[in-house]
């Protein structure tokens, strides 16, 4: 059985190898001058144009998004085969030693239990339905296959994380994830703010990573082992010594903030949002930040044994739940309000976990995996139909893509926490294990609801509803927005028939089927809190949707870059159309609010600090460290031994005068010499 | 015997003198002769002192002979290649291997 | 003071004179005689030292061959001038080593304690033919080789190029 576990991550993986390989042969990947003539890639929908006129390139390219599809299937059926395995009772697990290095045995180790396999669903489900989504939406991409080259690399990167059974497989998928996010999200490398944001992602989240890895180090250092099952044994049981037992876990908890877009490292998450939306559905709001939910979860026995890093958890899940929040509601971009919006919801995943209950925390991840990737999704299409993605541009969207919209509102209404759906259920959940003995996690995550309910409400009608905006552009040339192809709206559906029913699963009167199977310990209250925190939490988010329609859906006014009311052109009987322009809710916000909107707007100030604080220092003494010590001093090294050299040979080369006469006076000289030391030697 | 390694020793003198001033090619090559010759009058000189009957000495300057007249044939005809080649045979003329 | 020992200082002085002259005059033609000089003077010491057969050949290819040899190659390397010249410089550093190199040899010799020389022999040539043809005939035989050798290069070298 543990060997099918390989063939999960593998499928996927052959995938990548394949086309790689292919693209390569077709000089389809590899530098730009290959690819022919190159196409503007200013916006997200570059017109493809590729080498021209071969049949195979072209048949690769249809032919990618496919392939790699097929190839997630496949490990998502073989997932679902072995989970069903599992719950017959059955260990799937597997466990071989790779290499050994000195007396440490390098272990390679895949396990399917409910928590992984869990998972497993989640990743290999929405990789699936966004795989499928980008065969529509990266049609006609200059680089479809290496698009999907890279995705099929994260697939298996991912279900390598969470299948892994020891730190060396964990660290290893989790490298890995990190650089396919840092290749995915720069795929428009041309413009610099995606190249820009792809390193900002790999930087911070190594920030992160270097905490992880210092925690495995600690950890092999004191227990020998890199397996979970020894080092959870050691962590419960004898308990790792002195300070270690809070450090570890924090240190692990780094590569969790990292990957998990927690404060302070959570700056990268929005610039993430340069690569191609469903990169940002399967990447940034389902898979791979859940990673390091996942990773707290999976390793929660080493928290177990320290409240003191469980309390650190919590306060950083809720803070970072609450400002990320708050600036989501003035964000423009729709999929920068989305980030925010995962950040926040990551936030309160955290928060759980650091509350001592981590199944309530992995349930959140379980149908936040499908709601956001839904809400990413939807907007997707509605990139790919519009052209534009910013909320002043976009408006009344609704009579032209009615599924997307109204998928899109389920997913809203998910976030929002209205039951029945899923978000209902799970972050019912959490706000009911806080109540018991977290007063102000409580507090903040309710207010952190409000402010969600609010601006996914905003983002929804401002959308949607009210009249059509139309751009300078789109008057001229361009056909009007349609709704999207089958093979995008597909997706969008099955996601949100999962996000109205997936809820279930985890509710209270089912007998929470879900966290039962997940096999975690409960360190806190039980779960089921009491009612009055889900009566409020409700209310609460009842009360963000009414406030934002009043303020954006009853009076869906513009206010122009001008400053005047937006009007535009509408011809006789058709509706009403205006010019692009800012809501007006959010104009008059920003006035009455003045430094404090701006200072939300801007997230607090938080790229800004860092640029100043840590990364200009550290780039001047990389600047200085080039020019002063690398050019001057080593480079005056190595050329003062070459001037050195030079010097001496030329000094010597005036020995060699060509003169006869000279070889002649050297060799008697010589002769001297030895005959000197010869008749010496004789007497 | 002595005045006879003496006078050896200044006809070499007097070679390696030769050898050292003088410009052109050939007068050099007079003057390696003198140096081979005070070899040979040292090496004769010699050839008395100890077993005489081999005449060891006197074989040894009769093999220099030879090998003096192979040497001045070749070096002259080298002489003569480069007179062809440079016009001239002052040996500071001739100075390819100059570094 | 014997006859033979006068006869050595003579023939010393002529061999020493001579060679002093052919390196220092600038008239090459001079330098070739005096050579030819020299090595007379220097058969007359071999036949002093009783190295009769040794003096003869001496005659026979120093004098009769190369320096032969040598007027013919200056005869054809000075372009048909009369009377050719050839200066000397660099006298400072031949004198030097000159000195050094000679003196060196004299210090050698008068400080060396040499054993007393027996009388003539009888006539060198039986003695040096057993020598030549037995003991060192392999080198004998060596020399006849490089002397091909030589002849042969000698013909190499300064043929035309249209040969």
């Amino acid at each position: 059985m543990g060997g099918l576990l390989v063939a999960i991550p593998l499928t996927p993986l052959a995938v990548c190898a394949v086309l790689l390989v292919g693209g390569a042969y077709l000089r389809l990947t590899g530098a730009p001058g290959a690819r022919g003539v190159a196409a503007d890639v200013g916006t997200e929908i570059g017109p493809g144009a590729g080498t021209i006129g071969d049949p195979r390139a072209a048949a690769l390219r249809v032919a990618a998004g496919w392939l790699s599809v097929a190839g997630v299937l496949a490990a998502l059926v073989v997932g679902v085969v072995a989970l069903l395995a599992f719950r017959g009772g059955a260990e799937v697990a597997l466990s071989t030693t790779w290499f050994r290095v000195g007396y440490l045995e390098v272990p390679f180790s895949l396990r399917l239990d409910g928590l992984q396999g869990l998972m497993v669903i989640v990743v290999g489900g929405v990789s699936v339905l966004v795989h499928l989504f980008s065969v529509g939406y990266m049609h006609g991409d200059r680089d479809v296959v290496l698009y999907f080259a890279e995705l099929s690399l994260f697939s298996a990167a991912m279900l390598l994380l969470v299948l892994a059974d020891d730190f060396y497989v964990l660290y290893l998928a989790w490298e890995l994830v990190g650089v396919s996010s840092y290749l995915l999200i720069s795929h428009y490398f041309e413009r610099p703010q995606a190249a820009a944001a792809g390193k900002k992602a790999f930087l911070t989240t190594r920030i992160g990573d270097v905490g992880l890895l210092l925690g495995i180090f600690a950890l092999v250092w004191l227990t020998d082992s890199l397996e979970f099952h020894t080092v959870f044994a050691w962590a419960s049981g004898p308990g790792l010594p002195g300070a270690w037992r809070v450090a570890v876990p924090l240190l692990i908890f780094m590569g969790a903030m990292g990957k998990s877009a927690q404060l302070p490292l959570h700056v990268w998450l929005p610039d993430a949002m340069e690569g191609p939306t469903p990169v940002s559905a399967l990447i940034h709001a389902a898979t791979m930040v859940a990673a390091g939910v996942y990773l707290v979860a999976r390793t929660y026995p080493i928290f177990a044994a320290a409240p003191e890093a469980l309390t650190v958890v919590g306060w950083i899940g809720a803070l970072t739940a609450l400002m990320a929040a708050t600036v989501g509601l003035t964000q423009r971009d729709i999929k920068k309000v989305l980030a925010y919006s995962t950040i926040s919801q990551l936030g309160f995943m955290v928060t759980a976990l650091g509350a001592g209950v981590p199944a309530a925390a992995v349930f959140h991840l379980f149908t936040h995996a499908w709601f956001k990737a839904l809400l990413f999704l939807g907007a997707g299409s509605v990139i790919h139909a519009a052209g534009r993605q910013v909320v002043d541009e976009l408006g009344g969207l609704g009579r032209r893509m009615p599924i997307t919209a109204l998928t899109f509102a389920a997913g809203a209404l998910s976030l929002a926490g209205i039951p029945p759906f899923a978000g209902f259920w799970s972050k019912e959940e959490i706000l009911g294990a806080l109540a018991g003995g977290h007063p102000a996690f409580l507090a903040m995550l309710l207010a952190a609801s409000f402010f969600t309910a609010f601006y996914v409400s905003r983002l929804f009608f401002v959308v949607f509803l009210g009249p059509e905006v139309e751009t300078a552009a789109e008057t001229e040339t361009e056909a009007p927005v349609r709704e999207s192809r089958a093979v995008m709206w597909l997706p969008l559906a099955v996601l949100a028939s999962a996000t109205a029913a997936v809820g279930l699963w985890g509710a209270g009167f089912l007998g929470y089927p879900l966290q039962e199977s997940l096999g975690l310990e409960e360190g806190g209250t039980s779960v089921g809190g009491p009612v009055w925190v889900t009566v409020v939490a409700v209310a609460l988010g009842l009360a963000g949707i009414s406030l934002a329609w009043l303020a954006y859906a009853r009076h869906p006014a513009r206010v122009s870059a001008a400053g005047e009311d937006a009007a535009g052109s509408a011809p006789a009987g058709a509706p009403a159309r205006v010019g692009p322009g800012r809501p007006a809710f959010d104009a008059r916000l920003e006035d009455s609010l003045g430094w404090t909107y701006r200072l939300v707007d801007n997230g607090y100030y938080l790229d800004a600090l860092f640029g100043r604080c840590l990364v200009a220092p550290f780039v001047g003494v990389a600047g200085f460290l080039a020019r002063a010590i690398d050019a001057n001093l080593i480079d005056g090294i190595v050329n003062g031994i070459a001037w050195l050299v030079t010097g001496a040979a030329g000094g010597v080369r005036r020995l060699q005068s060509g003169q006869v006469r000279d070889y002649v006076a050297a060799v008697a000289a010589g002769v001297f010499v030895v005959a000197a030391l010869v008749i010496e030697a004789l007497r | 015997m002595t005045p006879v390694l003496i006078l050896s020793g200044i006809l070499f003198a007097i070679g390696v003198f030769g050898v050292l001033t003088r410009r052109n090619a050939i007068t050099m090559l007079v003057a390696v002769e003198i140096m081979m010759n005070a070899a040979n009058l040292n090496m004769v000189a010699f050839s008395r002192l100890y077993h005489p009957e081999l005449m060891t000495g006197q074989v040894l300057a009769v093999f220099g002979i030879g090998v003096a007249a192979s040497e001045a044939a070749v070096g002259l005809a080298l002489i003569l290649t480069i007179y062809r080649r440079y016009g001239s045979t002052d040996v500071d003329r001739v100075d390819l291997l100059k570094g | 003071m014997t006859a033979s020992d006068v006869l050595f200082i003579i023939f010393g002085v002529i061999a020493a004179a001579c060679a002093l002259y052919g390196v220092l005059t600038r008239y090459l033609l001079r330098s070739i005689v005096a050579l030819g000089a020299f090595l007379t003077a220097v058969a007359g010491e071999f036949y002093l030292l009783a190295a009769d057969f040794v003096a003869v050949v001496q005659i026979f290819v120093y004098v009769g061959g190369i320096v032969v040899l040598m007027l013919f190659a200056l005869m054809l390397s000075t372009s048909g001038e009369r009377q050719p010249l050839a200066g000397s410089d660099r006298r400072g550093l031949g004198s030097l080593l000159a000195y050094v190199l000679g003196g060196m040899v004299v210090w050698a010799t008068v400080g060396t304690r040499l054993p007393v020389v027996p009388g003539r022999l009888p006539a060198s040539v039986p003695y040096l033919g057993r020598a030549l043809l037995g003991g060192q005939v392999f080198a004998f035989e060596v020399l006849g080789v490089i002397l091909l050798a030589a002849v042969v290069a000698a013909l190499a070298l300064v043929r035309s190029e249209r040969l």
